[in-house]
């Protein structure tokens, strides 16, 4: 007797998201059938953004996302203002995130 | 940067640094002295230019508390604010430490933090710097990797950034000194 291919999950992803579908997948196996998205929300400052949710884009726990930053900074005042202004943009995308907004779909 | 206080002329601190025969031929020359004591009494600085609004300098209120001459640029001044905003990193492990002065006795922690400090050497463009501290096993160490934040903490440190940005464009007053 032969089984056909299980379907591979669908994946609901934040739109920053910049991991593919095809790692996504992979990974689901690695973290327990989570799914930890992933994306530079700034590259002057390395600003980026991680959340962790279910399958369907659902969030673990809604203090669960994860800022990231370059470490340190020594500039002038406009350099720390642009700085403020990308970790303020990561900050309403997670929040954004933990309110299942800015969902997509993108893996089958 | 408006400026809100010039210090006052360097005193001459020569009298207790040099040899007469020097002093007398620095003052017939009219060059400065290269001998300073290092402890910050206020007007002392060799630095003759004024402190921003928002150095502790200008802000304290007494006669007494100046800026130190340090040894890698003495002749300028290196202003800060008297309180720096610190926001916590609670991804971190934090430390103990014993309390002192009124607190002996007790057992206190620190979180890691992020540090933002805004600073000025002599009249270069004011930088605002923002360093984490880390305390693993209760030992500082700068962190070799990205700086990762709850959400709550990347909020603080908006707030952290955006209020000493205001400070150094003169668009706040610093909060505490004197006046607080």
């Amino acid at each position: 007797m032969t089984t056909a291919p299980a379907a591979a999950p669908y994946v609901v992803c934040p739109t920053w998201c910049e991991v593919s579908a095809e790692e996504h997948v992979d990974d689901l196996s690695n973290w327990n059938g989570l799914v930890i998205h992933h994306g530079l929300i700034d590259a002057e400052f390395s600003v980026g953004l991680s959340v962790t949710t279910f399958v369907d884009g659902t969030v673990i726990a809604a203090d669960d996302a994860t800022v990231w930053v370059s470490d340190g900074h020594d500039g002038p005042a406009a350099d720390a203002r642009r700085l403020a202004h990308a970790l303020l943009k990561a900050y309403e995308l997670a929040e954004a995130t933990s309110n299942n907004r800015h969902l997509s779909l993108v893996a089958n | 940067m408006t400026d809100m206080m010039t210090q006052a002329p360097a005193i001459d601190p020569a009298d207790e640094t040099e040899e007469p025969a020097d002093l007398a031929l620095r003052r017939a020359l009219g060059v400065r002295p290269s001998n300073y004591f290092s402890d910050g009494r206020k007007g002392e600085h060799p630095d003759p230019n004024p402190c921003p609004t928002w150095c502790w300098v200008a802000r304290e209120t007494d006669e007494i508390y100046g800026h130190e001459v340090g040894w890698s640029n003495p002749m300028r001044a290196h202003h800060h604010l008297l309180a720096t905003p610190t926001t916590v990193a609670s991804l971190y492990s934090g430390t103990w430490y014993s309390g002192t002065g009124d607190r002996v006795g007790t057992r206190e922690v620190v979180t890691s933090s992020i540090e933002t400090q805004l600073e000025q050497i002599g009249t270069r463009e004011p930088m605002i710097r923002v360093s984490p501290r880390h305390w693993p096993d209760g030992r500082e160490l700068k962190l070799v990797e990205k700086l990762r934040l709850r959400v709550e903490d990347a909020r603080e440190l908006i707030t952290a950034l955006t209020y000493v940005c205001d400070v150094a464009d003169g668009k706040r007053e610093p909060v505490g000194g004197d006046d607080a």
